[in-house]
Parts: C-alpha cells; structure tokens; sequence
C-alpha cells in the first residue's frame, strides 16, 4: 500500500482525538476524510505529516515507516500539505512562497544552503504552478495581500512545488465561494488525471463525493465507516454521527 | 570640531551599523527576538583584548578568532535558548546578556571591575594604525557585512530563515529544519556581533563589563526596529539616525535623551514596521492574553 495506517492513536492526556485508525491509500486514489466537527481529521491529518507524534500504531509511506519522524523529513519524502487556516508566509512574495519548498536539497544541508541560491529555473516553475493555480501577475504581491481563495491556492502551488507523491489537503474549500469551488474541483481533478494520490479532508459532502474514490468517515476519533461516496452518503451510522440518533416517540 | 571627532563618530556610527546589521539576521531575517545581543559583542571584545594583551596575538588573527569564539558561544546558548519562542526568547536571551556581564564583571582573569586596558592599535607592516586608517578598516569591515547581508537575504538559507519567521509550522512542512536554520541565524548574528567586539576594542583600548550591558542590546534593538527589521537599509538607517541622534541634538544638553526617546515612541506609534522596513518586531506577550480568553 502506498499509505497505510495501522491502529494509529493520537491522546492528549485523556482527550482520545484519534483512537485507533487503519487506513489504507492506493496510489493515484484520492481518500476523503469527513466527520463531524471534532471528529479527529486535522489531527489524524497532522499525525500522517510528522506534527504529532502517534501514542501508539504505526504509518506506512511508499514502503517506509515514517510515523515518528519529525514534519521536514516527512515533507522531504514526498507529503506535501496545506493547512486549514491559511499559513503562507505573509511577509514574502507570492514568488517566494513557492520557491521556498525547491530549496529541500538545500535545508538537509545549511552549510551549502549559505552560498547557492535560487537560479532562474527556480523561478520559471514556481511561475508555471502559479499560473496553473490561477495566480498569474501577482507574483510580485506579498503573499498577506491575497484573499483568502487566493491563499488557499498559494498554499496548493507552494505544495505542489514540494513535488510530492502525496498531497493532503486540509479543509481547501472551507469559505470559498461556490464558483472558487468550481475552480478547485477542476483542479484537482487535473491533477489526478496527473496519477497525483491525494488525502482530503472535506466538510462539504458533494465536493467529496464529486472528487474521493472512498470516503473515510471519523467520529470521536473513531472510523465509523468507509467505502464508495455513494455507500457512505446511505450509511446509517454516518447519518447518526452528522444528525443524532432518531428520538424515540 | 576636529577631524579626530569626526572620525570618532565615524567609527562609532560603523560599530553601531555592524551590531545592527548583525542583530537584523537573527531578528530581522529569522525573527528570533533577542535581547542580549550586547553580550556577544562582550564576548568578542573580550577574546580579542585577551588575545592580543595576555597571548601575544596579532590583531589579524584575533579579529576572526573573537567572530568564532562569539560564534560558539552564540550556538551552544542557541541550542539552550531556542527550545523557547517569542517572548520566552527575548527574557532568556536578556538573562544571558546579564549572566555574561557578571562573568566578566566578577572574574578575576577578565580585570573585574577594573576591565582590561592597553589594548594595542592593529598594525599592518609596521605601519601601527591611527584613527584614518581605523575608520577606514571600519568602513572596509562594514561594506563587507553590508554586501553578505544582501548576498544571503538571496540565498536558500536567507529564504529560509525569512520562511520560518513569518510561519514555523509551514516552513517545517516544506522541508525546513526550523530549528537547524534558527541555529544558524544565532550562529551567524552572534559571531558578526563578536567581530564587531573585536573592532570596538582595538578603536576604544580600554574595556569594562559595562560596556557590555543590557542597555546596549536594547539600543541596538532599537536601531533595527527604527529602521525596518529585515533590510539591509533599514538596519543601517536606525544605526546611523539613531547613533547621530544624540551627536546631532547635543545642543538640547540635558533635553536630549528626552527628544531620542519622543522620537522612538512617535516611530513606533505610526510606523511600527520601521522607517524602511517591511517587518514588524513580534513579540505577543499582551495579544496572547485576550486569545487566551476567547479560548
């Protein structure tokens, strides 16, 4: 498997924010993550990318265990990520944003990171994701100055310049306006056409059924259900979890 | 005025452009606050008075040996210090500036209160340097830091520096080891801080622990907040403003250090992003309280 999970725990003291996920990814699939506020996603998330370490169970990558390993080595292996609240860097260029994760190489080694710079290659492809996100001529803004869409699909360029062969996207469509959202269904979908494997986090039901080729569904840490969009969207427990249970007359 | 003021104040106004410029890797680049920078430029000082009075040494070789001692020391308190963040930073690093300062002041070997003096002038084939060819060597000195603070604000690291102060956590998920590169900027901005020490020496012959003190590391500070943290040119215009300031309103006698303050609040309240700078100094002691509230 090119992502798997086994029994992955994630406490905080007696909060059980993840408690116990397998997950299994194919390569090339893309994997929704949907559940209730709470439900554990950003934090199963951020374990998969190296920000938590897991209480117990371990993650498999491409044939490597990287649970436990810090998030610039699980960046360096190929995961790349954006966040649910936009964090571009704010005081530098749109430019800049995306050169910075083609300096990898480079951040191994600070000593040779002190005297090589960015060459005009560097620059040509940071331009070519910016055009491919939407973001062409504003290369030259500071990153803080866009809107909040335009963050968003910084932050997919800026991955993408990580060349990963994963890419998890946190919540992408969370305050974008219906015809944004457009935008970004095409452009993933753009990307899967380009065998791009993708793990999803998404609140709105008919984005990740429109995108996700199985659909994992958390509550309370939990994995209360998975399978097809179509499956999930019957499941009784799922229901449950988004509605409550049916109060009895 | 003589010429021999002049170049007095020359010399001062390069030391203080090194310190900030110095100073402006560490906090401008990589946003690490620091208050203790004086402590480093202690330590340089130190070395190269220590080196050249006690073992003999020649000034030549003493300039880059106070950069490396400064450096060390800079990178073994990086590794203690910078497990903490933001305003935890600046009060540790303002801890180490006194901790250093009573290590000179109270240790025998470092002159105590007496400080250490005669510290000879550089000489370069016999030829000992008086205060034209000091100023010079200053300037030379200065250019060189200038021109690698814009060779490095364009390199990977420069990038990378710049990447974990505006966010830490997506400089990590872009491949950055924050805590190598914040290592680095210590290492970088401390031994820059130690070779200016060096410099300071062998202009001022005499030193004492008080040179060294928690008010000059604000005053530095100061000068790189005034002008804009994060360039080249802001660094240098708070160092040259700020360094003339009390030359320049010597006439107000006892008024002066009144007007240099008004000036630094008036700055701070309309432009807190420095005369020329792009960076605001970010130290969220109060913000951190209200957010704590909201929950």
């Amino acid at each position: 498997m090119f992502l798997e999970l086994r029994g992955v725990k994630k406490h905080f003291g007696g909060l059980k924010a993840v408690d116990g996920v397998d997950l299994e990814l194919a390569e090339g699939q893309i994997l929704g993550l949907v559940g209730p506020n709470g439900a554990g996603k950003t934090t199963l998330f951020n374990t998969i990318c190296g920000v938590y370490r897991p209480t117990a169970g371990e993650i498999y990558f491409d044939g490597r265990r990287i649970s436990g390993l810090p998030p610039s080595t699980v960046a360096g292996l190929g995961i790349g990520r954006t966040f649910q609240i936009s964090r571009v860097f704010k005081q530098m260029t749109v430019l800049e944003n995306v050169l910075v994760p083609q300096g990898l190489l480079f951040y191994n080694q600070p000593w040779r990171s002190l005297w090589q710079r960015p060459g005009p290659a560097a620059a040509e492809k940071a331009r070519r994701l910016l055009q491919r996100v939407g973001l062409a001529g504003k290369e030259g803004l500071t990153a803080g100055q866009l809107s909040l869409a335009e963050q968003r699909r910084l932050e997919i360029a800026r991955a993408l310049a990580l060349k990963p062969k994963l890419l998890m996207l946190d919540e992408p469509c969370a305050g974008l306006s219906q015809e944004e959202i457009r935008a970004f269904v095409a452009l993933v979908k753009e990307l899967r056409q380009e065998g791009l494997t993708m793990v999803l986090i998404e609140h709105n039901m008919a984005v990740a059924a429109e995108l996700c080729d199985r659909i994992v569904v958390l509550s309370y840490g939990k994995k209360i259900a998975e399978g097809k969009p179509e499956e999930i969207q019957r499941d009784p427990a799922v229901i449950q979890a988004y509605l409550g249970e049916e109060e009895e007359a | 005025m003589s010429l021999y003021y002049y170049l007095v104040v020359g010399i001062t106004l390069g030391l203080y452009s090194l310190l900030s410029l110095s100073l402006n890797i560490i906090t401008g680049y990589a946003g690490q606050p620091t208050l203790g920078h004086a402590a480093f430029f202690g330590i340089g000082a130190y070395t190269s008075a220590l080196l050249t009075t006690r073992a003999g040494l020649n000034f030549w070789l003493a300039l880059p040996l106070s950069f490396l001692t400064a450096a060390l020391v800079g990178w073994v308190v990086g590794l203690a210090s910078l497990r903490v963040k933001e305003d935890f930073l600046a009060i540790t690093t303002m801890g180490i500036n006194f901790v250093v300062v009573s290590f000179f002041l109270y240790s025998p070997y470092f002159g105590g209160a007496l400080g250490l003096g005669n510290i000879p002038a550089p000489a370069l084939f016999g030829f000992s340097f008086d205060k034209t060819a000091y100023f010079g060597l200053v300037a030379v000195v200065t250019t060189a830091v200038i021109l690698f603070s814009r060779f490095l604000e364009k390199t990977w690291m420069g990038l990378a520096f710049r990447a974990l102060r505006d966010d830490e956590e997506a400089a990590l998920a872009n491949g950055i080891k924050v805590q190598a590169f914040k290592l680095w900027a210590f290492v970088l901005g401390t031994g820059l801080a130690g070779l200016t020490g060096s410099l300071y020496a062998h202009h001022i012959t005499f030193i004492s622990a008080g040179d060294f003190g928690f008010p000059l590391s604000i005053t530095v500070l100061a000068m790189a907040v005034f002008g804009g943290l994060g360039t080249v040119e802001g660094a240098l215009a708070g160092a040259l403003i700020l360094g003339l300031a009390p030359e320049v309103f010597r006439f107000l006698a006892d008024y002066r250090m009144l007007v240099y303050g008004g000036l630094l609040v008036v700055m701070m309240l309309f432009k807190p992003s420095g005369l020329l700078g792009r960076t605001e100094l970010k130290i969220n002691l109060f913000r951190r309280l209200p957010a704590r509230r909201r929950g």
